[in-house]
């Protein structure tokens, strides 16, 4: 009966932790400021945030959500990330080199794949409504990121497929697209979308120009989400470096991988929100575009960069995003293997001996028939050579 | 393109871990481990093949890789069930992992910002909880995830034609990586789990026709297989140590 009552208590808490803990898109049009201990704000989002979601704002500040108050999230201050190691190293830093990188980018003859999750963003005033299924304003904001790419000499593949509706299973449709484009070997991978907050969260002036910003989405969910997490500093650094203020921020979200984890250089774009007008949102995405060179140029880092000489890490900054990512999936195979032993066996002798039935018999007909075969050869073999 | 050395070996070892459960799983779906090599090996080359089915007023095309080969495995699964009650169960469970994918998608939250749990998963892990509760195995599991998420993109599709939305609906577009084969392998693991933890607690499985052995302890075969071993040969230390191991199991 205990046992029983165990076996339903397991059962239940395994569904309760697929349901949705937080699951309410805000339909009333409000948004979430996450503010710091001082009560000032430091970040924007259309969507309800959870406790230990992380941002990093424009000016490089890290924080995490500790409490939700009403329509504030207070966070906590982590620190300042310090960018400049993630800045493209080498020769590209120089000016020079910054104006051979779209040179070297045609020569290296380097795709760039764009696709949209979400097929239905648009924006109110220049598209007339905030969203419209199946032909959304975004498709106009990828084809502006798509030409200021080839302009920078690099080859946009610019999917059209559509993902409608704008639910849950729109990632899970995208994934097909996004393994379609990885046919074409694409160097780097963007899901363009846009945000939904009032417009002066992404309104800036670069120059004389008005245009919108761009956030960037690191999706925190799987083992490769530290890959992606350098990969978006890099970016930010580059952006920060060329157009200071152009990137809003870094959204970490711990809900989802977004496909990031079909390609090392995947990322997600938020190019402003409904509000904005769409030609802002194409001004800023196509200069966006600028930084992209430079950082696909980069086949390793600089030896004191955190991705270091060989793009694993280097000794002052530790491993790299690629070096923890390969980390966490051996350690969570190994974790899931030990555990799995245990759960089937229920003994560590019995997972031991377990364990050693398969490294010693368990691909037995793999190689049998041909070790046979060869056995067999050298007895013959060995029957000649005492004849002679 | 260019990639620095550690993405290369970090896309290396994803696949390598991801291909190798795949294998280790589909071996528990009556194939042989060279059978399961090569299902894998199949649906690896069948990623890159979409077979269109139609063009208007909606795409629609399916993957060999992702959608026609796990579909074929499970239903040869199910045709070859040891009962009818296996076949019945299989197919309730993969109704139901479809609708559950349906209503899941509709209430889920959808925004980056906003969701708790990656969607692959989410839909795995339903897959393997309908089918163990509806069929009680691992096979059934497999079933559901598989034959779950294709008959909810077809749901998915017919949805999207009606309301007139033009969309690509590519079943199992994503191959070897997607939610198809992810859903299946994911609701293996949750059967294996939560079975495996039922059956320990309830003190060793179910016996009767159509029903696996008793619990099959791998220290006492190993036990008995290095005893046999030793009356050939002279026995060396070590061996002793092994044979008084499985000795104590007895």
């Amino acid at each position: 009966m205990k046992r029983s009552a165990l076996v339903a208590a397991i059962i239940i808490f395994a569904c309760l932790s697929a349901i949705p803990a937080q699951a309410h898109e805000r339909n009333d049009g409000g948004y979430y400021t996450i503010v710091d201990e001082l009560n000032r704000p430091v970040f924007l989002t259309g969507w309800k945030v959870g406790i230990g979601d992380q941002c990093l704002t424009d000016d490089n500040r890290r924080y995490e959500v500790v409490s939700i108050n009403g329509d504030y999230a207070h966070a906590k201050f982590l620190g300042y990330v310090d960018l400049s190691a993630y800045a493209p190293a080498g020769p590209s830093a120089t000016r020079f080199a910054g104006l051979l990188a779209p040179k070297i980018a045609r020569a290296q003859g380097n795709k760039v794949a764009i696709y949209h999750t979400h097929s239905d963003e648009s924006y109110v005033s220049s598209d007339g409504a905030e969203s419209i299924k199946g032909a959304g304003g975004i498709y106009k904001v990828g084809d502006a990121f798509a030409k200021a790419l080839q302009a920078q000499g690099l080859q946009p593949i610019h999917s059209n497929a559509k993902h409608d509706p704008h639910d849950n299973m729109a990632y899970e449709r995208s994934r097909r697209t996004v393994a379609d484009l990885l046919k074409e070997q694409p160097a780097a991978i963007f899901d363009v979308h846009r945000d939904a907050l009032p417009p002066e969260a992404y309104a800036t002036t670069v120059g004389t120009e008005k245009m919108t910003k761009v956030q960037l989405v690191v999706g925190k969910y799987g083992p490769t989400g530290k890959q992606i997490e350098d990969y978006a500093l890099q970016l930010k650094a580059a952006a920060d470096k060329q157009h200071p203020g152009l990137i809003k921020g870094i959204f970490f979200a711990k809900g989802g991988d977004y496909n990031q984890d079909l390609h090392p250089r995947s990322m997600l774009l938020e190019a402003g929100s409904h509000t904005n007008s769409r030609e802002d949102a194409e001004k800023g995405i196509a200069l966006f575009a600028d930084i992209i060179p430079a950082i696909l140029g980069q086949t390793s880092g600089a030896p004191g960069s955190p991705a270091g000489a060989a793009g694993l890490g280097s000794q002052a900054a530790g491993p790299s995003g690629a070096s923890k990512s390969i980390g966490w999936i051996i350690g969570l195979l190994v974790v899931g293997i030990v555990a799995f032993l245990f759960v089937a066996t229920g003994s560590f002798k019995e997972a031991g001996a377990k364990l050693k039935q398969f490294t010693t018999s368990e691909f037995a007909n793999f190689l049998g028939p041909r070790l046979r075969r060869l056995r067999r050869r050298d007895n013959r073999d060995g029957e000649g050579d005492d004849k002679r | 393109m260019s990639l620095p050395v550690g993405m290369i070996i970090l896309l290396v070892v994803g696949v390598l871990v991801y291909f190798g459960l795949a294998q280790r799983l589909l071996d528990r779906m009556r194939l042989t481990d060279k059978q399961a090599l090569f299902f894998i090996a199949a649906v690896i080359v069948g990623s890159f093949i979409d077979i269109p089915l139609m063009r208007a007023p909606a795409e629609l095309s399916v993957n060999v890789g992702g959608a026609l080969l796990p579909a074929a495995l499970a239903i040869w699964l199910l045709a070859t069930a040891d009962e009818p009650g296996e076949r019945v169960r299989g197919i309730v469970a993969s109704i139901l992992v479809a609708a559950a994918v349906m209503v899941g998608a509709y209430y889920l939250p959808y925004e980056p910002e906003n969701m708790f749990l990656d969607p692959k998963l989410i839909y795995g892990i339903a897959a393997g909880l309908i089918a163990y509760l509806a069929g009680r195995s691992r096979r059934s599991a497999f079933i559901g995830g598989i034959l779950g998420i294709i008959l909810s993109d077809i749901a998915h599709f017919v949805t999207v034609t009606r309301a007139g939305i033009p969309g690509t609906t590519d079943i199992g577009g994503a191959g070897a990586f997607d939610v198809v084969i992810i859903a299946g392998l994911v609701g293996v693991m949750v059967a294996e789990l939560v079975g495996e933890t039922r059956e320990k607690l309830q003190g060793g499985p179910v016996l009767g026709p159509n029903r696996p052995e008793g619990l099959y302890e791998f220290s006492k075969e190993l036990g008995h297989h290095n005893s046999k071993h030793n009356k050939d040969k002279s026995l060396s230390a070590a061996n002793k140590a092994d044979e008084q191991d499985g000795g104590e199991e007895k």
